[in-house]
């Protein structure tokens, strides 16, 4: 073999030499080659004795500081069981919060209803009526949103779902990251705060309004989660933008 | 107290604990995030993103392993998922030249610096794989695993990137004077 062998297959024969004769023969004859042979393998050599770094000295504190934020932006408690991203969590909360607001909402809007026909029959004035009615149409324009908005968010977690990941096979297979679609959960975002805006306006009128009252705590439970997760992409897209 | 005691504490809240167990791993959790990414600063952000996930998932740690393992077995995942999603906006070119060594008083230290600072211009896609094998000590496989790829790119991709660092070397002048470089690596 006249001509020297490249870097890469000497690097190669550094770790498998059995699996190269002919270039293992090469290295034997080739001052050159044995050469560079010799400059990788001490580079290798050095590169496995790197020591640790320091990290930095105010990481302790900034990671606190994460998990604190976490906390005040959680319903549930930051330590104990719980999924690890916020997506797992809505998944593992969300159905059954979700489904609780409907059915509490539905209720509401049955007992509005209720309600408001009890109040017009007994109405004396046209007004009392009138009054009422677009209360009660207007709670149900209201459901409907909601509904809607509760099942895009569905949508959005359902990559996830999908995907049948829980948090451990996640990281047994490396963490995968999760699809988040950062547009979708934005525009979500805006429509639920339109929601608590509405529910805010609707427990104005009606203080008393239980149902209004367990659907804000709701949209809001909803609103903050969303928060954290569009927070995170956000923080995200700027260490990626490197 | 030991690491299992301390575990069971940092489960539930207890936040000196848990800066405890940050205090043990701390290092080697920045150390390979740091070498992964080549960045100081994704490095800082990563490094904390690892400690809040693992402390989010702890209740997920079955003690099958050491603590130090599976933290950094999670960061070496943050920091990895990290590059994936970064592989098509690499900062970095591969011809970015090395400082040059000029009358070097330390051979230790500039050797260390300049291997450090050749992994740092390293492609991501060359760097994370010399560092899993070469520094980490991580077999083919094991990368082949993390990086979803087959242990013969994982193999390919090494010897590449060994290529391109003896290039950056050489440039930077450690090996420019045959005896003089070669002593140093």
């Amino acid at each position: 073999m006249a001509e020297h062998l490249s870097i890469e297959r000497i690097s190669a024969l550094l770790d498998e030499p059995w699996a190269d004769r002919e270039g293992e023969r090469h290295l034997e004859t080739c001052d050159t080659c044995r050469a560079e042979s010799e400059r990788l393998s001490r580079m290798r050599m050095a590169l496995s004795a790197l020591g640790e770094l320091d990290a930095p000295a105010d990481e302790w504190r900034r990671i606190e500081t994460r998990l604190e934020r976490m906390r005040g932006t959680t319903v549930s408690s930051a330590i104990g069981p719980r999924h690890g991203s916020v997506w797992r969590r809505l998944l593992a909360n969300g159905l059954l919060q979700a489904a609780a607001a409907v059915a509490l909402f539905a209720g509401g809007v049955v007992a509005g209803l209720q309600f408001t026909g009890s109040r017009a029959g007994g109405a004396d004035t046209p007004g009392g009526m009138g009054g009422s009615v677009p209360a009660v149409v207007s709670a149900a324009g209201e459901d409907r949103a909601v509904l809607n908005v509760l099942s895009e968010l569905e949508e959005l977690r359902a990559p996830l779902r999908q995907a049948g990941l829980d948090d451990e096979q996640a990281t047994a297979a490396g963490d995968r990251p999760e699809e988040f679609d950062a547009v979708k959960a934005a525009r979500l975002a805006a429509r639920l705060d339109g929601l608590i805006r509405a529910m805010q306006e609707r427990l104005q009128g009606s203080p008393d309004d239980p149902f209004a009252s367990a659907y804000l705590i709701q949209l809001m439970d909803e609103r903050a989660r969303l928060a954290e997760a569009i927070e995170r992409s956000v923080y995200d897209a700027r260490t990626v933008a490197w | 107290m030991d690491e299992r005691e301390l575990i069971a504490r940092a489960r539930a809240g207890d936040r000196v604990a848990m800066g405890e167990l940050y205090e043990a791993h701390s290092r080697r959790v920045y150390t390979v995030v740091r070498r992964l990414v080549g960045d100081d600063h994704l490095a800082e952000d990563l490094s904390q993103e690892a400690w809040v996930r693992a402390f989010e998932k702890l209740h997920l740690f079955r003690g099958e392993s050491a603590f130090g393992t599976w933290i950094y077995r999670l960061a070496t995942n943050v920091a990895l998922n990290r590059l994936r999603r970064s592989s098509k906006r690499d900062r970095v070119e591969a011809s970015a030249n090395l400082p040059r060594v000029v009358n070097a008083p330390d051979d230790l230290v500039v050797n260390r610096r300049v291997l450090s600072l050749a992994l740092d211009r390293l492609p991501p896609g060359y760097r994370k794989v010399l560092v899993l094998h070469d520094v980490e000590g991580w077999t083919h496989e094991e990368i082949a695993q993390s990086l979803d790829c087959s242990a013969g790119t994982s193999k390919s991709q090494l010897h590449k990137a060994r290529a391109r660092m003896r290039e950056m070397i050489a440039s930077s002048g450690m090996h420019e004077d045959g005896a003089r470089g070669e002593a140093r690596i």
